[in-house]
């Protein structure tokens, strides 16, 4: 008998792929196969790597920074590194490796830098503010509204997490990695990847409570 | 089965990755146990709300923007700078102190001081004799007259000084 859990707004648990083969063999050689041609001097092969990569490093580190107005700017220099390392670059793992690694670590030295968490409420948008991509408004602007503060509430809670947990839920949640990923890209064990996971869920599920216990009231 | 298991099992469920007889072991048990049913509700929300949040869009410069950084990068660097300037001026002075020191003339010698009287010589000297020499001292002769001085004794040749001058007197004698 399969649980069905009622989450909010009627949404059911995605039943996704295997947590073992999340990329296909394909994808990670075209990757491979670009950084070689960067690395050669094409332009063009860096603008592909960036077209396909750059809203996965904008958000990365928007996530992990919670700063939305300096995400972009960021994310950019995620890329100029990549690019500045291309002549040593030997494709020893694969390039999403490389790639978040380099964003892991520009965002904690930008965090080390900044010396604090900013976070950027969603209400405080305006025109010229940076485009957000919210879900579809079931139920009208009032969800909306709702779907928001629970947004900005969430990306707090994140936040609040230790380093190392925030990582981990970011890149399994956003990013679909397997643990055998997840081990590659935090060089880590797949066993240790496993119990710092669940640690990390059974934080941030503390930290919603008070959110869950008010979806479950409504 | 334990709830202590159950609930590392959970989080393998949410991740897909547990295999068919373990994820019936599960399933069974959160039949069975409320607190862990309650869990694992609370567990799925809170994923669900973490998958709920916003994305952001890259702006359409985005690419362009990378590129201009990357333009600046390598762009040669300019060539006036404070930062040059400063450590050419640094090099500069570095530079003029090692001229210095291997052209400064070798320090002048320290003077040696006469090596002390012994103490017999002195005291082997008759008292009157010293008054004399004393006395001699006082009057210090000019460098003219030194020049002009056709005595013998100025004629004697100066080359050893080590001589007795007690026994310069037998000398002034014999002329």
């Amino acid at each position: 008998m399969n649980w069905v859990v009622a989450l909010p707004l009627g949404q059911r648990l995605p039943v996704g792929k295997p947590m073992t083969h999340k990329r296909e063999a394909g994808r990670v050689e075209d990757d491979v196969d670009l950084m070689l041609r960067v690395k050669a001097g094409e332009a063009e092969a860096f603008n592909q790597l960036m077209e396909k990569y750059q809203r996965t490093v904008v958000n990365l580190v928007f996530r992990f920074t919670g700063d939305a107005e300096n995400a972009e700017d960021l994310a950019q220099e995620v890329f100029l590194r990549i690019y500045r390392a291309a002549p040593r670059y030997e494709p020893k793992a694969k390039f999403f490796t490389y790639l978040y690694q380099v964003t892991l670590n520009l965002c904690r030295n930008e965090r080390e830098r900044s010396g604090r968490r900013k976070t950027s409420s969603l209400d405080s948008r305006t025109e010229n503010d940076r485009q957000w991509d919210v879900p579809d408004p079931e139920g009208g602007a009032e969800a909306l509204v709702q779907r928001q503060e629970t947004a900005t509430q969430v990306q707090a809670a994140i936040l609040e997490l230790p380093q190392e947990q925030r990582q981990l839920l970011v890149l399994q949640r956003f990013q679909d990695l397997g643990y055998e990923e997840l081990a590659e890209v935090t060089s880590q064990t797949v066993s240790a990847v496993k119990a710092k996971l669940h640690r990390a869920r059974l934080a941030l599920k503390k930290k919603l409570e008070p959110l869950l216990g008010k979806e479950r009231d409504q | 089965m334990k709830c202590n298991q159950a609930q590392e099992w959970m989080s393998e469920k949410l991740d897909h990755a547990l295999d068919a007889q373990r994820d019936l072991q599960l399933e069974r048990h959160l039949h069975d146990c409320a607190q862990c049913q309650s869990e694992w509700i609370a567990l799925s929300q809170s994923w669900e709300l973490l998958g709920s949040l916003p994305e952001l869009s890259p702006s359409p410069l985005f690419r362009a923007q990378v590129w201009e950084k990357i333009r600046h990068d390598q762009a040669p660097a300019p060539l006036w700078s404070l930062k040059r300037w400063l450590s050419g001026l640094g090099l500069s002075l570095a530079g003029l102190m090692l001229c210095f020191r291997l052209t400064a003339p070798p320090p002048l010698a320290t003077p040696t001081l006469p090596p002390p009287t012994p103490a017999v010589a002195t005291q082997s000297l008759a008292a009157s004799e010293l008054q004399e020499w004393d006395a001699s001292v006082e009057v210090m002769p000019g460098l003219d007259s030194v020049a002009q001085d056709d005595s013998p004794l100025a004629s004697l040749p100066l080359g050893d000084l080590s001589h007795d001058y007690f026994a310069m007197d037998e000398k002034l004698e014999e002329f």
